[in-house]
């Protein structure tokens, strides 16, 4: 059970980078090259898988506790 | 956790590769459609290439034009030579019954002049025309013959009498020639106050083409502007004019060209609407201004003169509003913004029509030509097909038109756009539906669009990379 947890813990933990990365660099090109992005892909989506894995991340450790 | 990285970071690399191919189109070829029968929920929930599509108190359900024009956007990445527009259409039946129906689409070309470079899209009277009437179709132009008199149109050509014809989206290369007229020497034409862009045909036979423009700015802001010279579709004077030719908000400026063929020579004066022509003195007999007039602070009653018994009129100021004349009859343009499409019931046919103006301010349109005086009027114009002509009177029509095809209970036409020299800006490029018989709007007349399929044609990477480095 234990495995299994820290297992979950790293891939949310990749995720949540690979979704920082990728925000990050949606943002850049759009800003750089406007409507490179968003002609095709609505960042509300990444944005808030983002935020759901970014906000489990801070307040897992509180739930724990408990 | 190497391997799911691994996955990760490809999976966004591939998708940033598909986004820049996109982007920079590299063949130089991409379509871009957009259906409006098809509700289903985009997962990637892109913004897409249209967008702007209305004003929306002119169209129903988003998509069904009850007004005119209606406009879209097209926002692509990059600059393309030509656009292939397919479109898929319903006409409401009320509309279909009508005598003359001519839906055109097009781009904007020029900002300032609202300029729109039309295509025909749907013409029922040369729909069913061509069931009717022998038609032969020769290097894309079609070549409509009530009785079978030529072999082919080129032979139609070659007679070169074009006195029975109708052109529709077609120009010849004809040279048009006043015969009896008569140059004049001292300064005969003296017009004033008209605000913006506009354009004026004037005529030339062994004398200069020579025009003392005044010009002005209502506001001290920067203004650069152009004026051009046009023989037949040839440019062949072209002034700009930047903000530093002021001096004290106004300029006065000499178009002098001497040593023309004689012929039919257009004017354009390309401006903002903040640049008033205070005055245009011309030893020239023959001047008409072509479909726009907007004129400014007249400060007497002021008659123009048109072969069209309709205008459309539209006051930007309330002091602006009150009477206007047509032929004798009385109209009232009361309200500002609105236009008002007024025509008078006593068409002078082939005898000029007069607009009288009791106010200054008005911005007259038509699909015809103005003169301030009667003898200064001339229409070096092919007659063109519109819906005040008899066609029962004309014995031939020469058409650029792609006859729209009837299928599925829709309606299918296709038209080719030249893009070239469109105006783009940050929304892309700006497109018009015009469907002028929806002026008055009623909902039971409506023009559905179903889908829209733009190919855009451009320059490949290939053809730029070997033009920037020559081989």
């Amino acid at each position: 059970m234990l495995r299994f947890k820290s297992k979950i813990d790293k891939y949310k933990k990749e995720l949540f980078y690979f979704l920082a990365v990728s925000l990050f660099l949606f943002f850049l090109l759009e800003l750089i090259f406007p409507r490179f992005v968003l002609a095709y892909i609505n960042l509300n989506i990444l944005v808030f898988l983002f935020l759901v894995i970014f906000f489990y991340i801070i307040f897992s450790p509180f739930l724990k506790n408990k | 956790m190497k391997k799911v990285r691994f996955f990760l970071y490809s999976f966004l690399g591939v998708s940033l590769m598909v986004l820049a191919y996109f982007y920079v189109v590299p063949s130089g070829k991409i379509t871009y459609s957009y259906d409006f029968s098809k509700k289903s929920f985009n997962l990637l929930g892109g913004q897409g290439f249209f967008h702007k599509f209305g004003p929306s108190d002119r169209l129903l359900d988003k998509n069904k034009i009850i007004g005119d024009p209606v406009y879209f956007n097209l926002r692509t990445s990059r600059h393309f030579n030509e656009a292939e527009i397919k479109l898929k259409y319903k006409i409401s039946q009320d509309l279909s019954r009508a005598d003359f129906l001519n839906i055109e689409a097009g781009v904007l070309v020029d900002k300032n002049n609202w300029d729109y470079r039309l295509y025909p899209v749907y013409n029922n009277k040369l729909n069913s025309l061509s069931e009717k009437w022998s038609v032969k179709e020769e290097e894309a132009v079609l070549f409509f013959q009530k009785n079978n008199i030529f072999a082919s149109y080129s032979d139609f050509i070659n007679n070169n009498d074009f006195s029975k014809t109708i052109f529709y989206n077609y120009d010849i290369d004809r040279e048009f020639v006043l015969d009896d007229y008569e140059p004049q020497t001292r300064n005969i034409l003296e017009i004033n106050k008209i605000r913006g862009s506009y354009s004026f045909f004037t005529y030339v036979k062994e004398e200069a083409l020579n025009i003392n423009f005044i010009f002005r700015k209502i506001e001290a802001t920067s203004e650069n502007f152009r004026v051009r010279v046009y023989q037949a579709n040839d440019l062949i004077f072209e002034k700009n004019i930047s903000d530093n030719n002021f001096s004290n908000n106004t300029l006065a400026f000499v178009l002098d060209l001497p040593d023309l063929k004689e012929g039919v020579y257009k004017v354009e004066i390309n401006s903002s609407d903040n640049i008033i022509t205070d005055e245009i003195r011309a030893n020239l007999t023959k001047l008409v201004f072509l479909n726009k007039l907007f004129l400014d602070e007249l400060t007497s009653e002021t008659t123009i003169f048109s072969l069209k018994n309709n205008f459309r009129l539209k006051a930007l100021s309330s002091e602006h509003l009150g009477k206007i004349e047509i032929n004798n009859e009385s109209f009232w343009v009361d309200e500002i913004y609105k236009q008002f499409n007024v025509s008078s019931i006593s068409d002078r046919v082939d005898k000029l029509n007069r607009l009288k103006l009791y106010s200054s301010g008005l911005l007259i349109e038509n699909n015809g030509l103005f003169s301030f005086t009667e003898e200064s009027f001339f229409d070096p114009w092919l007659i063109r097909l519109d819906q005040d002509l008899n066609i029962e009177n004309f014995d031939f029509i020469v058409a650029k038109y792609n006859k729209a095809e009837f299928k599925d209970e829709s309606w299918e036409s296709i038209l080719k756009v030249d893009l070239n020299g469109a105006f783009v800006d940050k929304d892309g490029y700006h497109f018009i539906f015009s469907i002028p018989f929806l002026s008055e709007i009623r909902e039971e007349n409506f023009v559905e669009i179903e889908k829209i399929e733009i190919s855009l044609t451009g320059t490949s990477l290939k053809a730029k990379l070997k033009k920037y480095f020559n081989f």
